[in-house]
């Protein structure tokens, strides 16, 4: 089972989480044709993907993840939200 | 003897707070040093206060002056920092008092529970089964208050139950198949 170590929980199985996508910039001033490209053609690759994933079960924050789609090593976690004062994550 | 009992607690609330100065007023209103670390809580002077997100704390089991005691927190928190939601009817407490509750837990939740990962000041959002839950150790050896929905609320009960009646994890005795 993967297991992604939430900056806030720690290290939690992956049933905790929600996959939210690949992270891509995403323009202000676009077509629809545009968007829909953002929105549903991925790009796949094999190898580091920059994902974004949400601990829905714990709490609820919106992480970026980079992943590798061949072996499912995970490289690098980090909060969407940058902690200000309140405690560092875990 | 099934030790899993459900607590009433008399007031939940969900506590919104943004910003350092709107912490720090908030934990002087609670008579606490300081707002609860990720994944801690703390007793406060009105109840247990929990971390849920990294601006998200749940009071639980506030004790008095309840119906003044909203409006008190959303005072000390300021219009513009957060909230104050009452959901005292969003989650029901059950106890799980059992010398081998960590044993009866790790049959249904994936966290690691030993004493020296969750000791008695930490809490935790996770899954019993496929329930989401509020984890919360209690002071003693081996005390858990777990914070369910009413709907799930018989799901999570059967597995504890099941766990406590059919101990699947026991080594058997020597010589026992
Ligand atoms: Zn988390």
């Amino acid at each position: 089972m993967l297991q992604i170590t939430c900056p806030w929980c720690g290290p939690r199985d992956e049933p905790e989480f929600h996959y939210g996508g690949e992270g891509m910039p995403l323009p202000p001033d676009s077509t629809d044709a545009e968007w829909a490209a953002v929105l549903y053609q991925r790009p796949n690759p094999a190898g580091r993907t920059n994902e974004r994933w949400v601990h829905w079960a714990g709490c609820r924050q919106w992480m970026h993840v980079v992943r590798d789609t061949l072996t499912h090593d995970i490289h690098e976690v980090r909060p969407v939200r940058q902690p200000d004062d309140f405690g560092s994550p875990a | 003897m099934i030790a899993l009992s459900r607590v009433p607690l008399a007031m939940q609330l969900a506590l919104r707070v943004r910003g350092h100065a709107a912490r720090v007023r908030l934990a002087s209103a609670l008579h606490i040093p300081a707002m609860p670390s990720p994944n801690r809580w703390t007793a406060s002077s009105h109840g247990d206060l929990l971390w849920l997100g990294p601006e998200e704390f749940l009071l639980a089991q506030p004790g008095s002056d309840l119906i003044a005691l909203p409006t008190f927190l959303a005072t000390a928190i300021g219009p513009s920092d957060g909230a104050v939601v009452d959901v005292s009817s969003a989650r029901v407490a059950l106890d799980l008092d059992e010398s081998d509750a960590r044993e009866v837990l790790a049959s249904c939740c994936a966290l690691d529970l030993h004493p020296s990962v969750f000791a008695e000041d930490h809490c935790a959002q996770t899954l019993i089964g496929q329930a989401p839950v509020v984890l919360q150790r209690l002071p003693g050896p081996s005390s858990f208050r777990i914070l369910v929905r009413p709907s799930p609320e018989d799901y999570v009960t059967r597995w504890l139950q099941d766990a406590i009646v059919h101990p699947s994890w026991r080594v058997p005795p020597e010589g026992v198949e």
